[in-house]
């Protein structure tokens, strides 16, 4: 009995000395496999335009059903990516997301990437739609 | 078609080992359709000639020593055509390479990327890489052609159906090819906007997405859309059209949805561009209450209660203090339930779709609906040698009816159109008769011949000689088909038109076997269901005459109560009567005479002295203003129903989308109305109205929801 005792809190003493496999959330952030795949970002071009053409595919391709898409026009003086379209309204809804990068994969222009941030939570349903605002990479020089 | 004439001679061949036996004359596209193989196409339509221009469609008959165009070529007796082979799908996989050197890859920004005939032979039969290197042609994105119809010309494949159409179908022969070889381009004459009738059915006809709709660019991708079989709100011809909602939620698109009884497939532009009113953000989609004077948002239940109670008090203190309007853009199951309210609950037969003065006409048309005066069809003109309008400007009044004329024109029938200007379609006619408004009456008895050309030159101011030409061609006629403009006949001289048109029918079907139908011409939508459904004064459904023992005996066996009797007012003289501060309620549903262009401050001061005024409508019209409580009502893409056409055609119009807010179909208001007022009614669908319609209305006897089906019936006398 005594012997059973001193061997469990051997295992446990054991344990102290080795390194914790834990990290200190949020004030310490785990460094992600690079191919881990999170939330996604909108891309842009370069120059600042943004890589989406607004063609819904990504939402097609999606088995979540979860994103939207609407499309308008560029036009003089308002251009938001290269061609003649672009996603005027873009939303995930990042509760239903299963993370399985389809959408990725219909993107025909390369613009929706799935990367390794984990940190997605809200204390609100409705905060978990992101649109446009928060999918978007920053404008490059801020 | 082509074989139609020679159709007794049948002609035997074999399509990829399967014998066919088909009319001579047919081409080996619709041979090989017959048999269920497919052949691609681009530039071959049912509907235009044949020229045989992309390739797309070519294949191997034995015996020829190259591969021929299955779209223009006949079939022979004992050929033997191959589809199916190596070589045939080499061609294939070689003209589609060729179309895909200078088309761009916009398939995921194009409108038509997901139901695109390129696309689709493309996946199916074509290269699955190009070898082509170079730069791509570049033009302009998009070009306006007009303010509604853009052309992208990097994706034009130059198949020409949009070019063939204007020639061949609406005939404004206003799109053209510019230059030769691999510069060619599709465009308007320099300095003119393709601003056709018509325009917009290019777009469908286009095998690409290089003829776009402005009003539907970028709203919707065609997985988004799902669409709903119904009937064009804007005109009395009632085309066949898709109504495309994306996601439910928004109307994205009308389509055409052929009917070859009533549009061939083709629509106006009126009807198929103004397609976003259901979307509005202007909807009343809250009932609405007069509170210290103010329109204020109220809940339907309080809403229907002081409707309900307001009508009751009027009708309490006489019959012939209220009164209801209809409207030719409402259901027939919604105007006749707003008959039977009033017939029911409030004993009034005061009603009517309009305001307009009925002349002395109204009664004389009712009857000769009943007796199944009218008999015309639109698709009579397909056979008709002799077609006389009378009175209408065809052109505006039934747009597609306008593509009908000049296609039987086109294959040799006489046009006789009498109206007072040179409207674009008297261009077209044989005969051109531009007579004195008001003269009708006598235009007809010089056309009978009963009087003589020169007395009715005097009278309608059209040269004598002119009037001399009909009689023989009326005479010759073994079938004359008559559009008479409705309005004339509710007019001051409809009696005496109705009349002279019996007699020029007597004149134009006296010989053996010569017939003339009559069509009347009604613009709005459902003015002939209005009628139908008895919202004219003096008439119960199916025009049976107030008072008239059988059928007040009838109705009420349906009805359980008797229809009232009391003396009807017309919408004119229950104007006259608020505008003397006489009548004490009034419902108006789908109609805003306050916003016409001419009379309208007068109506809006006749309608302020109304003691308890109700309109149920999708917007806030200057009438709902005016009113004490209003109704959201639904749109036409949020709802079942049946609508009639001009040509008395019940057709289906079947919800489209998910009701906008609050809104309520008006057969639904009416019956929680109806209810307030201690009616017992339960019709739990539209289809339950309709059922009753056809028991209480002889001419609708034979009709139910799965009979009128898809293409719709024409309702029938006896
Ligand atoms: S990752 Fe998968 S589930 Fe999430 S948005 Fe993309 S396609 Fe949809
Ligand atoms: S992210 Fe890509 S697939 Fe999705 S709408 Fe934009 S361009 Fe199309
Ligand atoms: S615009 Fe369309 S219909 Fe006209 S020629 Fe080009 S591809 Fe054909
Ligand atoms: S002709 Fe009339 S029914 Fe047909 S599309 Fe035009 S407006 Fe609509
Ligand atoms: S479809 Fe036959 S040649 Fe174009």
């Amino acid at each position: 009995m005594i012997r059973e005792l001193i061997k469990g809190l051997g295992v446990t003493i054991k344990h102290v000395f080795r390194p914790r496999v834990t990290v200190q959330y949020p004030e310490v952030k785990r460094e992600m496999p690079p191919r881990a795949r999170w939330r996604h970002v909108l891309l842009r071009h370069e120059d600042g335009l943004e890589r989406c053409i607004g063609c819904s595919l990504c939402a097609a391709n999606c088995p979540a059903r979860c994103i939207y898409v609407e499309a308008a026009e560029n036009r003089e003086g308002a251009r938001y990516s290269p061609g003649e379209r672009y996603a005027k309204i873009y939303e995930i809804n990042m509760i239903r997301c299963i993370f399985c990068g389809y959408c990725q994969d219909a993107c025909p222009v390369e613009a929706i990437i799935l990367r390794p941030i984990y940190d997605i939570s809200d204390d609100d349903r409705e905060d978990f739609i992101y649109g446009k605002d928060r999918l978007i990479v920053p404008y490059p020089g801020g | 078609m082509i074989g139609e004439e020679s159709g007794e001679t049948q002609v035997t061949l074999t399509i990829d080992d399967r014998q066919v036996t088909v009319p001579n004359g047919t081409l080996i596209l619709k041979a090989a359709e017959q048999l269920g193989i497919e052949i691609p196409v681009f530039c071959y339509h049912d509907k235009l000639k044949s020229i045989g221009a992309c390739r797309m469609c070519i294949v191997d008959v034995e015996g020829l020593p190259k591969p021929v165009p299955s779209c223009a070529t006949e079939v022979k007796e004992g050929m033997v055509v191959r589809t199916r082979t190596p070589e045939v799908a080499k061609m294939w996989e070689g003209v589609l390479e060729f179309l895909l050197v200078n088309h761009p890859l916009d398939c995921p920004v194009c409108d038509r990327g997901g139901e695109c005939p390129l696309q689709d032979n493309t996946f199916k039969y074509g290269p699955r890489d190009s070898r082509f290197t170079g730069e791509k042609r570049h033009f302009a994105k998009p070009v306006p052609l007009s303010a509604l119809v853009l052309l992208d010309r990097e994706r034009c494949i130059m198949c020409t159906r949009c070019v063939r159409f204007c020639q061949e179908i609406s005939g404004d022969e206003q799109l053209k090819i510019w230059d030769r070889g691999h510069g060619e381009y599709i465009d308007t004459f320099p300095g003119q906007t393709f601003d056709s009738n018509f325009s917009g059915n290019t777009i469908e006809l286009c095998p690409v997405g290089a003829l776009l709709s402005s009003v539907f660019r970028f709203r919707a991708r065609p997985w988004e859309m799902k669409g709903a079989a119904s009937i064009c709100p804007h005109c009395g011809v009632g085309c066949n059209i898709r109504v495309d909602a994306r996601n439910n939620r928004e109307v994205v698109r009308f389509l055409s949805r052929e009917n070859a009884e009533v549009d061939d497939g083709w629509l106006c532009d009126r009807g198929r561009f103004d397609s976003d009113f259901p979307n509005s953000g202007a909807r009343l989609t809250k009932p609405l209450a007069r509170k210290n004077g103010e329109l204020t948002p109220v809940e339907w239940d309080e809403a229907l209660d002081l409707v309900a109670e307001g009508l009751r008090r009027a009708a309490e203190a006489g019959p012939d203090q209220v009164g209801g309007l209809g409207s030719p853009w409402r259901t027939n199951e919604e105007n006749y339930l707003l008959q039977k309210l009033f017939r029911t609950a409030l004993g009034s037969n005061s009603l009517d779709f309009t305001f307009d003065g009925r002349g002395g006409g109204s009664d004389a048309i009712a009857e000769a609906f009943r007796e199944g005066f009218f008999d015309g069809s639109i698709s009579d003109t397909t056979t008709a040698n002799v077609i006389f309008v009378l009175g209408s400007d065809i052109s505006i009044d039934l747009p597609v009816v306008d593509l009908w004329l000049k296609k039987a024109v086109g294959r040799g029938a006489k046009l006789i159109y009498a109206y007072p200007t040179a409207v674009e379609l008297a261009q077209h006619s044989q005969l051109f008769l531009p007579y004195a408004p008001g003269s009708e009456v006598e235009l007809i008895e010089g056309l009978a011949a009963s009087i003589s050309a020169e007395e009715a030159a005097a009278h309608t101011g059209v040269p004598a000689e002119l009037i001399a030409k009909a009689p023989q061609a009326l005479m010759d006629a073994r079938q004359t088909l008559v559009f008479v403009s409705g309005r004339l006949l509710e007019d001051e001289i409809g009696h005496r038109l109705l009349d002279a048109l019996r007699r020029l029918r007597r004149a134009a079907a006296s010989g053996e076997g010569q017939e003339m139908l009559v069509c009347a011409v009604f613009p709005d939508t459902n003015t002939q269901g209005a009628m139908d459904m008895g919202l004219l004064p003096g008439r119960y459904p199916g025009y049976r005459r107030i008072g008239d023992e059988l059928a007040m005996q009838t109705i009420e066996r349906t009805w359980l109560t008797q229809p009232a009797s009391a003396p009807p007012m017309s919408g004119e003289q229950m104007l006259a009567a608020a505008a003397e501060g006489r009548m004490q309620a009034m419902y108006i549903m789908g109609l805003d005479p306050v916003s016409r262009p001419v009379g309208g401050e007068e109506i809006a001061e006749a309608l302020s002295k109304v003691g308890f005024l109700v309109v149920a409508d999708t917007f806030l019209t200057k009438t709902a203003e005016l009113a004490h409580v209003v109704l959201p009502s639904c749109t036409f893409a949020e709802k079942d129903g049946t609508l009639t056409n001009t040509e008395r055609r019940v057709q289906r119009i079947r919800p489209a989308m998910r009701i906008a807010g609050e809104c309520r179909p008006d057969w639904v208001i009416l019956s929680e109305i109806a209810r307030r007022l201690g009616m017992e009614w339960s019709y739990g669908k539209a289809e339950d109205v309709f059922e009753e319609i056809a028991r209480v209305t002889p001419q609708y006897a034979w009709l139910d929801y799965e009979s009128i089906g898809e293409k719709g019936l024409q309702w029938r006398t006896g």
